[in-house]
This record gives C-alpha cells, structure tokens and sequence, in this order.
C-alpha cells in the first residue's frame, strides 16, 4: 500500500472507529460499578474484535488497526475535555485530568489532556515516531514488544523513543 | 535556534539533542554535567535543553505510566427532569446491564402512576431491531414478571422501555435479611422457576438471569426483570453477525454455551438458575464466597465444584449440579422440571437428580427410610419403653429386670441393625440412628446399672458408632475425633465389665448370647485396636504401631474356644484384621497363620441353616406395633411370639452377610499374599472367589473395588491395558455411586477422585505401584513434602 492509500486508508479507518469506541465505551461503563476505571486496553481489543468481523472494514492486520486505535482513544478524549471545559465555562475553568480514578490522587500525576494533545502535536514535526510510541503506549495501553511490532522498529528503539518522549513532555509540561 | 518556547525546532537539532540525552544517560550521574559541558561549549541553548530533559527524565518515572481512564468519555446524558412521551424522569435510581434505569411520573393527566424507565445503550441499528421486539416482550403476562408498559426512543437515539416500577431487594440480599430457610427458600425458587417456564413457553429466554434481575417486594412478591431483553439483544447482534456480545452477558452465571456465543437456549436459563440457587444455598457464607468464586472469576466459567462443595444438602447439590451440567442435553429440560425436583425434595420424595434411574431402588429406599425417620425414632422409643415398662411393673423382681433390660437393649440393637442392613442408608443416617439407638439403650443401663449383657450390647453398639463416625478401614464420615470418643467409652465401659467377670470368674446367658471372660477379653482388645488403628493411619504411625503390636500380643495370649456362631464369627473379624495388620507390617509368616485359622471357622459359620420364612413377615413393624393394641392377651402373646421368631431369622440373615464378607476378606489377603510371592495366577484366582456385589454394601462395595483394582494392576501388567480400563471403569463407577450414596465419606472422595483424574497414568489412577496404597487405606503424600 502507497503512502497515500495508507493515509487515507487510516483516516476512513479513524472515522469508523471513533464512534465505535465512543459507544463500547458507553456500553462497558455501564456494566460496570460507577467508580470503576474504564482502560483503553480491554476497550481497543474488544473494537477489534468487533471491527476486524464486519466486512465493510479493510484493514492489513491487527497491527495497523491497533496503530489507529491509540491516535484514535487521543481523539476521544481530547474531544470530550473541549465539550467538558466548554460546560463548564464561567464556573472557573478547571482543566480535566487524564488520571481521575481515585478522588485524592496525586496532584503531580494529574494532567491536562489538552495541553498534552498540544504538546504531541508539537512533538509530532520534531518526531514523529516518538508521538507513535506514547499513543500506542499510553493511549492504547499496549507493552514495548506489540509497539515493536505494530511500528517494525527494533524493541530497543521502542524503549529509547519511549524514554526520549517522556523526559521531553514532562519537561515542557512542569516548565 | 532557540528551543524554548513555540517556535519551531528542526528535527535534526532535535535528533542531536536525543543523541545527546542518551549518551550523557551512560554515564554516572556525577559526570554527566561536566561532560555536558564541554559537549556544548559555546553552545548554551542544547546545553539547557539536554540538561533539564535529564532533570526531567529522573523525576518522570511515574509519568504517563498509567493508561487514562476512559470513564469520563463513557458519561451518558442524565435524563432527570426530562420528558418522554407521558412521563417525567424523576431520577436515576439504578445503572443496569444495558443502560441506566430511571424512575418517572404519569404526568399526561390520565392518572398517578410511578413507573421506572430502563434506557438501553445500543447502537442504531441494534436499537432498530430492538424495538420490533418490543411486541413480544409486551405480551409476557405473568404475575411474577415485571409488566412492560410502553415504549419509546431518545432524541439522542437510545429506545428506553417503559416498565413497572418494583420497589424491593433482590433475591440474594432478601434472603440474607430475611434468614430464610432451606425450604422456604426452595418454596421461594420454584416460584422463580414458575416464571422462567412461562417466558419459555411464549419462546422467550431470559439468557440473563442473576440475583440482580430478581426483586422481592415488600409484601414478598417475587418480580423478575428485563424478560427477553438480552434475549433480543442477542438476536439483533446476530442478525449482524456481531462477535462481540460479551455486554449483555454476566460471566458468573452465563451458562459454558453462552459464554461461547451459540444460540440461546431454554437450558441457558436453567444453568443460570442452578448457579443462583447454589448463590442463595451458600447464604451467609456467600459475601466471603462471592469474590473468591464469582467476582474475579469474571470471563471465566464459574467453578461449579467450588460452589456446590458449600451448599449444604446432598440432594440440592445434586439438583444444582444436574442444572448446570457442562451438556446442555444433561441439565433439566424445562423450568418446571427444576422446580418439580426441587418440590421432590421438599416433599422428601426421590429427588431425580440423585436417583437418576440407576440406583433407583436403593435411593427410593434410603429417602422413605428418611421420610420415616420420625417413625423409625417412635418405633425405637417404643422398644425402650417396654423395656422400661418391665421396670415399674416388675420392681420387686430383680432378676427379671434384667432380663428385660437385657433383651430390650438386645431388641434395639439387632431391629436397628437390621434395618439399617436392609436399606442402606447413607452413613449421616446410619450414624444418626445408632447414636439415637444408644441414648435409648443407655437409659435401659442406667436403669439396671449391673445388667452385663445390656451394657454388652451398649459397648457393640458405641463400637459400631465409631466405625461410621471415623475409622481408617470403613467407609465413614471421617470424623476421627468423635470416632476416638466412642471408642474409649466403649473401652471404659469394657474395662469395668472385664473387672466384674474376672472377680468371681462366672459367665452370664447361653449360646449366642454367652458372655464370659474370653469374650469380655477379646471385646475390649477389639476396641482397644480401632482405637489403635486410628492412631496408625491417621495419627502417629509409630504409636499405632506400638499400641498394635503389644495389642496382638494380648491377643495371642487368648485360648478362643468356639462357644457359638455370632462368637466365631467376630472371632473370625478378629484373626482378619490381625493378619490384615500384619500384610501390612509385610510379615506374611504370621498373616497366613491367622488366615490359616479364620479358614478353619469358614465352614462352620456358612453353614447356617435359615430358619423357615413365616407368615405375615416383611410387613412393616408399624402395622405389628399397632395390632397390639386391639388384640386379645392370646394373639398378642403369639403375635410377640412370632416376632421374635422373625427377629432370630434377621439376625441368621444377617450372620450370612457378615460370614460373606469374611470370606471374601480371606480371599483378598490370600490373593494379596500370592502376589507378593510372584504368583499372579494364584492371586487371580482368590480374587474370583471374591465375586460380585448386587447392592452398593459400605463393606463388601470398597472390598470388591480393591479386589478389582489389583485384579487391573494384574491385567497392566500382563500387557492387558484395554481390559485394565474396563475395570478401572467399573471401579470408578461403583466407587463414584457409593460416594454419591455417602457422601460425607470425604476420604473416600479422593480415592474417587483419583480413580476419575484422566490426566494420570493408568498405573497412576489405579495405585498399581505400590498395591499396599489399595489394600490398605494409606494416605498418599502432597507432592510438596518429601
């Protein structure tokens, strides 16, 4: 596949999965306890399963459709602390933690989904494999050996970008 | 080139700064700076940045090392205050399987009602189909379903039903508060099961039944939930070919076929039902149970076992095993089938999960034993009575006294004796009725403290307790502590009566009923060695043995003179577990003379000539007892005549039984000392004698599956492993059925167990390594010990 066709292939491919992780979301969290987390690992995987059945849907593999679902989840969720920073406008605007399953957590392990979309897509022209590595990672809860294979780059280049984007963010983000 | 701030940084610069990073992350700390430092002279901007994306990189480990929780995106819209068709949302009152559920008003002005609203989360065209079947689920009348009332669509695309508002607890929680009994629970669950069938018969499956979707109202009502919803749900993601169904399913009580996704089925529901009535059995137990067996065990099958091990009646566990057989074809086919078992046991009628059509006869027998129990504890208190009776007509004679209490202890034990041979109850009854036959027996003593022969019959009674509490060689309850307790009563008791003979050295009664000094002897030495023989295979094997060997040799000191057959024959039990002691101990010379000797009384002791069958026997002793009251002095006197006529010839009866086990004991250790000597032939050939047992006998059952084992363990060896499995089969069967008969016999459950692990050898499930493991009940050790 061209690069053209793949990038339109992943854009369609985006478009499809966006609701549909919205909705199995929907659909997990209301099975579960209300203070439940809800983590995009069981989530990505169950959209796979469902996706990868339905004949409309041409992907290559798993692989790529998992390379989606990270940039995809990151979509989400930024879209929903928009829609949530904008409902709450004029009662002093509070930013919305990625982290928020307990009420007491850590300050410092809170974070702006936001300004960590925003630092991403600054990452993204410096490198662009480094924001691949974080949103398979960390959007899409996948280990360093399936980010290896989904991004054919050696397991060691996983952990140096890994390592790399973390420092960078973190810096940016605490400056 | 600047890096700070938003201007742009080429990636080049930035692919430097990460080769910088990394290398100066080679070295230790202290030099990293220096290094940095001359690396960047005159370079201050990739010095800053290197230098605090370091600073940064020591405190970011537990940066983004979490997944972000998606909880928040899953938000749905609160529909509180809202409108939908002629109803106003009061508020959200509960988060259920596919959605939120709301209460809300009536508020077209057509009248007051409060009804809840359940919104189902579902994509379009699932929400499309879905509303087609609404119709169906409209139709399902039944007093204990919730009556669905209406129906509609959300602006935002969602359909909700409108539903009977049920103000209750669920089922699980109901009967926590509620202190329910086993029984009115049951009562309580066939309503349940009156439900479920009627859905079915309209062809509709539940498909998620759980204590969740079953509420008791207030005024005891039981009302079941979301009817049919999962079902349609289901079929709409079918009729997509949608794989993932997994959210209209709940692990714990998904039967193995929906948790694979097939079609739904009636025997879905069943096993779902079998499930919750382990949950609500379990009770008390069940918030400690609840997370060990059903919370983490999410996406996995429930562990059926784990569950039934905690309910508490035999026969429930068997209903509740048969509905959530692994084979759909096994469970019951219906609700109503369930329920009509489940009123089986309520009534103490044969529950057909138990009897299952093999041993029929001999379940059917064991449950009016157990509907009977009160009578048969009438009929016994009665049996005391007249011995008590004798008491207070016959105070002035003493000797007489006596000879009832005597005969009345007598009656007791050999009525109980006999019953209990004849039906075969499990060994809790067998137990219960003995220690019942005990106390009366024992009030007998109190009342005639010097009745030898009473007391006598107390101490083979307590004996005989013991065994079925607790005793390495029977089948028992494995209860080895109260089995201790019997026998050192007995022991006391036969200590005492040893003391009184040896005084003036006399002997009471004649014949079978002969009491001397060798008898009282060998008695107390016989209880002395199961007493012993606990310490030996289930407490310190060295103390058993010593206790054992100076046993034997007090024993041996013994001149037994046959006086009667009963004496022989106990005599004969006697010479059998002494050799049997001394297979074990591998000392063969002197097992074959105890065989020799045991040999020697077989013939007298077979050859018992029955007593003439009369007229009117077998009918039930209910029947005898109350003729007593309308006959005349004379048809009494004949009638009491005729019963003990009747009573001499069950004790025959039974004198045949025991002298057929013995013989089939002698051929066991022969066969067993054949082998050893390298004589498989011989062996074989004791071990035919053995034959076969028509009745699951708690003796000659294990006896015949030890003769049959090692007659595998031959077979193994004589490269006959085909014929090997068949018996091996055979064993496993007669072993699981009488563990089903008994099955508090726990010890017996791992030989089963064994016999049934398909993932050993043959030689393995067989013990066929070392046969002392079959012929004796040794304990195998836990892997992890050496």
């Amino acid at each position: 596949m061209d690069l053209l066709a793949q990038s339109e292939h992943h854009s369609k491919l985006l478009e499809t999965l966006y609701p549909e992780i919205k909705r199995l979301a929907a659909i997990q969290m209301s099975r579960e306890r209300s203070n439940h987390t809800l983590c995009p690992t069981a989530l990505v995987n169950e959209a796979y399963l469902k996706m990868s059945t339905e004949e409309s849907m041409v992907f290559n593999d798993k692989q790529h459709f998992l390379a989606v679902c990270g940039n995809c989840v990151r979509q989400i969720l930024v879209s929903h602390a928009r829609t949530k920073n904008a409902a709450k406008r004029g009662g002093g605007q509070v930013p919305v933690t990625l982290i928020e399953g307990v009420d007491d957590f850590q300050a410092e392990t809170d974070m702006d989904v936001l300004l960590l979309d925003e630092l991403l897509t600054r990452l993204e022209s410096l490198d662009a494999t480094q924001v691949k590595v974080v949103e398979l990672r960390f959007f899409s809860g996948m280990s360093n050996e399936e980010i290896s294979d989904v991004l054919d780059i050696s397991l060691s280049t996983v952990k140096r970008k890994w390592t790399m984007a973390k420092a960078w963010l973190y810096k940016e983000m605490n400056r | 080139m600047v890096v700070q701030g938003n201007e742009p940084v080429s990636s080049d610069y930035f692919a430097e700064v990460e080769d910088l990073f990394f290398d100066a992350l080679e070295l230790p700390p202290t030099q990293r700076d220096t290094w940095l430092q001359e690396k960047c002279r005159d370079r201050q901007e990739i010095y800053t940045e290197v230098q605090t994306l370091l600073e940064a990189h020591l405190s970011s480990e537990a940066f983004l090392s979490e997944s972000p929780d998606l909880t928040g995106i899953a938000a749905c819209p609160d529909l509180s205050g809202r409108r939908l068709g002629s109803y106003e949302v009061v508020k959200e009152i509960a988060k259920g399987g596919m959605g939120r559920i709301y209460s809300a008003d009536r508020v077209d002005g057509e009248y007051q009602q409060r009804v809840a609203i359940k919104v189902v989360e579902l994509g379009n065209i699932e929400a499309e189909l879905f509303r087609r079947e609404r119709q169906t689920l409209a139709n399902l009348e039944h007093p204990n379903i919730v009556t669905l009332l209406d129906g509609g669509t959300l602006e935002e695309g969602f359909p909700y039903l409108v539903m009977e508002l049920v103000e209750g607890q669920t089922i699980d929680r109901y009967s926590l508060d509620h202190v329910l009994t086993t029984k009115a629970l049951a009562q309580l669950f066939c309503t349940l099961c009156d439900a479920v069938g009627h859905a079915h018969q309209q062809g509709v499956i539940h498909c998620d039944l759980k204590p969740a979707n079953i509420l008791i109202t207030e005024r005891g009502v039981l009302k079941l939930l979301d009817f049919g919803i999962s079902q349609t749900l289901m079929k709409t993601q079918d009729a997509q070919g949608d794989h993932v169904r997994s959210q209209a399913l709940t692990p714990e009580y998904a039967s193995p076929q929906r948790q694979a996704h097939q079609a739904p089925h009636i025997t879905d529901d069943i096993y779902s039902l079998g499930i919750i009535l382990g949950q609500l059995l379990i009770g008390e137990s069940l918030p400690r149970v609840a997370t060990e067996l059903l919370v983490k065990k999410r996406y996995k099958k429930i562990d059926v076992e784990q569950l039934l091990v905690l309910v508490p009646s035999h026969e429930l566990r068997m209903i509740i095993k048969k509905a959530t057989h692994e084979t759909p074809a096994s469970r019951y086919q219906s609700a109503e089938q369930l329920a009509a078992d489940l009123q089986n046991w309520l009534q103490e009628k044969p529950v057909e999960a138990v009897s299952g059509g093999k041993h029929w006869q001999f379940y059917t027998l064991y449950k009016n034993l157990v509907r009977n129990r009160h009578f048969w504890m009438v009929l016994l208190v009665a049996l005391f009575l007249l011995g008590g009776a004798a008491y207070y007509w016959n105070q002035q004679k003493v000797a007489e006294l006596n000879a009832n209490a005597a005969a009345a202890a007598k009656r007791v034990s050999t009525d109980l004796a006999g019953v209990l041979s004849r039906t075969q109850p499990s060994i809790d009854i067998q137990a219960e009725l003995t220690g019942l036959a005990i106390q009366n027996i024992e009030k007998t003593v109190e009342n005639a403290p010097d009745n030898i022969p009473a007391i006598h019959v107390l101490t083979e009674s307590l004996l005989r307790l013991g065994q079925l509490e607790g005793h390495p060689l029977y089948l028992s309850k494995t209860d080895f502590e109260s089995a201790t307790l019997y026998f050192h009563d007995a022991i006391d008791r036969l200590e005492d009566l040893n003391h009184v003979m040896a005084l003036d050295n006399k002997s009471v009664g004649q014949g079978d009923d002969l009491l001397d000094q060798t008898v009282m002897q060998l008695a107390l030495l016989r209880a002395k060695r199961m007493l012993a023989e606990i310490e030996l295979y289930e407490g310190v094997k060295e103390d058993g043995l010593s206790q054992l060997n100076q046993l034997e040799a007090q024993f041996q000191r013994i001149n037994f003179a046959a006086t009667s057959r009963k004496q022989t024959l106990v005599y004969m039990h006697d010479l059998l577990a002494w050799s049997h002691f001394n297979l074990l101990k591998q000392d063969v010379v002197s097992a074959e003379l105890y065989l020799a000797q045991a040999e020697s009384f077989i013939d007298e002791v077979s050859a018992v000539s029955l007593l003439p069958q009369e007229q009117g026997e077998g009918k039930s002793p209910f029947k005898r007892l109350k003729s007593d009251d309308s006959a005349s002095p004379e048809q009494q006197q004949a009638q009491r005549a005729r019963e003990e006529r009747a009573r001499a010839r069950r004790e025959q009866q039974e004198r045949l039984k025991d002298a057929r086990f013995l013989r089939a004991f002698l051929a066991e250790q022969r066969g067993y000392i054949a082998l050893l000597n390298g004589d498989q032939q011989a062996a074989l050939r004791h071990y035919l004698q053995v034959g076969e047992s028509a009745l699951s006998d708690i003796r000659m059952t294990p006896l015949i599956n030890r003769v049959n084992t090692m007659q595998a363990c031959i077979a193994l060896q004589q490269k006959r492993p085909a014929y090997a499995e068949q018996l091996l089969e055979k064993v496993y069967r007669q072993a699981a059925d009488l563990l089903d008969a008994h099955p508090s016999a726990t010890h017996y459950r791992f030989k089963v167990e064994r016999l049934g692990n398909k993932g050993l050898s043959l030689v393995e499930r067989l013990d066929c390594a070392d046969p002392r493991y079959i012929l004796f009940p040794l304990h195998h050790l836990p892997a992890t010990t050496s």
